[in-house]
């Protein structure tokens, strides 16, 4: 038995020892991992083939937002000219109808010269003499949305012809909430000595990311070609 | 004897299965330089989604600056047009006869082009042409280039007027050179 155990001993050694040397490859190198160098040549690689592309990406996402509120913006100067022409125009036709107290220019509330202009705001929704109100001293209030138009929110706005602004900020009310941009209105005469020609000159403002602010102003002239 | 020798086997029996199992790494995969073309793939992958979106945006940025410059042009054009109008309504300064009054624009004295200095030689269906810098107290100024046509309506026996009003985003001296210079035309017809 003894006998036995001793032969079948040996034999396990034996094969034991055949199987480890049929295990052991040349050319075989123990892979421990990275080395920190490795994995620093590594990283430092990805960064140079991501990083370019990445702020390239994040960049172009800047200028598009910047490109997107540009144009708003020149949509809502284009706007505010069109509005006060529209109240000049309105008067133009009563006095073509015969309104012989009509003034070409009532209901736009200008300076007679650049400096003592008032800033007042405007609005589309109505466009009639009462919607252009002056603002306070410290600014117009900024634009609001209520998701499809930009105006302010109801009952905000002064009430009667040319009203002055109480608030600064009309807040959040009824769905209309703030937008970035404000849009100032300022008209006057060119000449004080010239009561037909009158500038309007609209400046929309708005926040570019967090700290800059853009401006974008278009003026136009108008004209007292019809007398009255 | 017996003993220790059965005793040293099966420690030496040990011994080897300890020393296979330390041969045998547990995640020992061949390294075929498959990583690096998986970086190259991705890398370039985001190169060209990068550059492309920057291609579109700066595409984005230039179309809203034209539409800028556009309300400039257009303003200018549309201011000329109403000074023309202006001038022509009230002072009728664009008749055969030279006018008294000197017409201004934005501050600025209307010289005309066509006919020059007004010369006798003008007749009714003549165009008069002016060329001014709107809106140059801040800046160079946007050029306008007016032309008002007289001709006389014989069935209705009164005078037509056409005013054409070009409006530049440039100066006037500008035109010809700058790169950008955009071009927005009023027509009035009365």
């Amino acid at each position: 038995m003894r006998k036995q155990l001793i032969a079948y001993s040996l034999q396990l050694i034996e094969k034991y020892k055949t199987h480890a040397r049929s295990l052991q490859v040349t050319s075989y190198r123990l892979q421990t991992g990275f080395t920190l160098i490795e994995t620093m040549v590594a990283i430092s690689l990805l960064m140079l083939a991501l990083i370019p592309p990445m702020s390239l990406a994040a960049q172009a996402l800047t200028t598009a937002y910047y490109a997107r509120n540009q144009v708003t913006a020149y949509y809502l100067a284009q706007e505010g000219i069109e509005i006060v022409r529209a109240v000049r125009d309105a008067n133009i036709i009563a006095i073509a109808e015969g309104n012989s107290s009509a003034n070409i220019f009532d209901g736009i509330p200008y300076g007679t010269t650049a400096a003592t202009a008032p800033a007042f705001t405007v609005d589309a929704l109505q466009v009639t003499s009462s919607a252009l109100d002056t603002c306070t001293s410290s600014g117009c209030p900024p634009l609001q949305t209520n998701g499809s138009v930009y105006g302010y929110a109801p009952g905000c706005e002064p009430s009667g012809t040319n009203g002055t602004w109480t608030t600064s900020d009309c807040g959040t009310a009824s769905g209309w909430t703030d937008t970035t941009f404000t849009r100032t209105v300022k008209a006057y005469l060119l000449s004080s000595s010239d009561p037909d020609e009158m500038r309007v000159t609209v400046s929309v403002t708005w926040k570019q990311g967090s700290f800059q602010t853009q401006t974008f102003t278009i003026n136009e002239d108008l004209y007292r070609w019809v007398s009255g | 004897m017996k003993k220790h020798l059965i005793t040293y086997s099966l420690q030496l029996a040990g011994k080897c299965k300890r020393f296979l199992r330390s041969l045998r790494p547990a995640s020992y995969k061949p390294q075929a330089g498959f990583t690096l073309l998986l970086a190259a793939l991705v890398a370039s992958i985001a190169l060209t989604l990068g550059s492309s979106i920057y291609t579109i945006v700066s595409k984005e940025l230039i179309l809203s600056s034209i539409g800028q410059d556009s309300q400039f042009a257009f303003y200018t054009a549309d201011t000329a047009a109403e000074c023309a109008l202006y001038w022509d309504t009230r002072f009728n300064w664009f008749s055969t006869t030279p006018p008294t009054q000197t017409a201004t624009c934005d501050g600025q004295t209307i010289t005309l082009l066509n006919p020059p200095g007004r010369a006798n030689t003008y007749t009714p269906t003549s165009t008069m042409e002016f060329q001014i810098d709107l809106f140059s107290d801040s800046g160079a100024g946007y050029c306008a280039d007016v032309s008002v046509e007289k001709g006389i309506d014989h069935t209705a026996n009164a005078t037509d007027t056409l005013v054409i009003a070009n409006g530049y985003s440039v100066s006037c001296t500008a035109i010809d050179t700058a790169p950008d210079a955009l071009q927005r035309t009023v027509e009035l017809q009365y």
